[in-house]
């Protein structure tokens, strides 16, 4: 079936099989490989994107059901050669060992935060409990994300 | 293999019907997807070739009436505890509704309703309200009593031409506590056991209705009714042992033995929660 969907602001009109996940078609259809596929049946959070502004599993998502939203990959985040702040506050505390969760637990802040910076411990303790790092990096990232929402960078 | 053929966005409840007609078994409704994903990966959905998203229909809604709340099927889980969080009369629907944030940010009130499937945690919450659900089919619209829609794990009283639209829930009196918990190994995974208890208290703390309600302790989620007989007509007191209510609760339920915990297990932990519930009622 052919459907036309809106990524990272860009449209992409697109041939796709009627049960196709929607980290699939993103990966393979669109070739943004930003989008892991860890467990494959929701799970994990690697494949965690942003539609309509909240975070949801692109491996339990369909790609059809998602027509005619606002769909946002770890690849939307920077804009002109700059990452975004949350980005960059991953790579400033060292939030990261094998990087392989990495683009999923950012998504998730990114739509769960919704621009705030106001956030405790253990809200975002709340936000990443859909999401597994195996390198059980997980004390790094929630100070990454404090740094985040105190502005600034530990440089 | 699961192999669609067709992935139609209905547009009224007409065609939905018209389309599982024209299908007969082949054709399920789909409403935020997250099970389907884990059932298909299963192999328990090979016959299904059509699926039917709701999303046009503008099912996504929490409405209050006098003396009724109505959801409607693709109310997602976020929206209904965003609702409710901060209201003790509707603490059990709040939290039932907490999971993790992508699923709860897809995944709807009548998709969590309609499969029969035990562990799910909102089935428990609505159970302990005492809840009804809209249902259309070929002969028109029907209520269902909650109470008696779920027959054996994965069968309802759902007919096969029949689709959830909406859930009814009377709308708490004042002095009800209402409260859902649930215990999990891990954040992704199910519960061992979750309860929803929702009691009416009068000026003296005593109890004067309760409903208990527990999930993944059987083939069906189920409401304890011996226990709710016990629990009433007692005053409601902090750190006070409920001793006959949980053993009627013990005595109801039918856990199963599985890789995440042994029938044993989860009976002691029914056990724990529903003495915490009852605890935090007051």
């Amino acid at each position: 079936m052919k459907i036309t969907l809106n990524v990272n602001d860009e449209i992409h009109k697109i041939d796709i099989r009627p049960q196709d996940n929607l980290a699939d078609v993103l990966r393979e259809e669109l070739n943004l490989k930003g989008t892991k596929r860890g467990c494959d049946y929701g799970g994990c959070g690697a494949c965690t994107v942003v539609v309509d502004g909240k975070s949801v599993y692109g491996c339990a998502t369909f790609a059809a059901s998602a027509e005619g939203k606002k769909i946002i990959t770890i690849e939307g985040l920077s804009k002109n050669g700059e990452l975004h702040p949350l980005q960059r506050a991953f790579l400033d505390n060292g939030a990261y060992q094998c990087g392989f969760c990495t683009p999923g637990m950012i998504m998730t802040l990114y739509g769960s935060l919704n621009g705030r910076k106001d956030t405790s411990e253990n809200q975002i303790k709340d936000a990443i409990r859909g999401n597994i790092c195996r390198c059980t990096g997980y004390v790094k990232i929630i100070e990454a994300v404090l740094d985040y929402s105190k502005g600034g960078s530990r440089r | 293999m699961f192999e669609l053929d067709e992935y139609v966005k209905a547009n009224s409840i007409d065609e939905v019907i018209s389309i599982m007609k024209e299908n007969k078994g082949a054709a399920k409704i789909v409403s935020g997807g997250t099970l389907i994903h884990e059932l298909a990966g299963r192999g328990m959905l090979d016959n299904v070739k059509v699926l039917i998203d709701l999303q046009r229909l503008g099912l996504n809604y929490v409405k209050e009436e006098d003396d009724l709340i109505r959801i409607g099927a693709m109310t997602t889980h976020s929206k209904i505890h965003e609702h409710y969080k901060d209201e003790p009369r509707y603490g059990a629907l709040a939290e039932a509704a907490n999971l993790i944030p992508q699923i709860r940010n897809a995944a709807t009130i009548g998709g969590c309703v309609c499969p029969g499937i035990p562990w799910l945690e909102l089935p428990v919450a609505l159970l302990s309200y005492d809840s009804k659900l809209v249902v259309q089919g070929t002969e028109g619209e029907r209520l269902i009593n909650l109470n008696e829609f779920y027959l054996d794990y994965l069968y309802t009283t759902l007919q096969p031409m029949e689709f959830l639209t909406e859930i009814r829930i009377p709308k708490p009196v004042d002095g009800t506590i209402s409260k859902h918990i649930s215990h999990r190994i891990t954040t992704v995974g199910v519960p061992i056991v979750s309860v929803a208890v929702t009691v009416v208290k009068d000026a003296k703390n005593m109890c004067t209705d309760a409903r208990i309600a527990i999930g993944s302790a059987g083939r069906v989620v189920m409401r304890a009714e011996k226990a709710e007989e016990r629990l009433k007509g007692k005053v409601l007191e902090p750190k006070q042992l409920f001793d006959d209510v949980v053993e009627a609760v013990l005595s109801k339920i039918k856990p199963i033995n599985d890789m995440l915990a042994t029938e044993t297990y989860r009976k002691h932990i029914c056990k724990i929660l529903v003495q915490k519930v009852l605890e935090e009622l007051e």
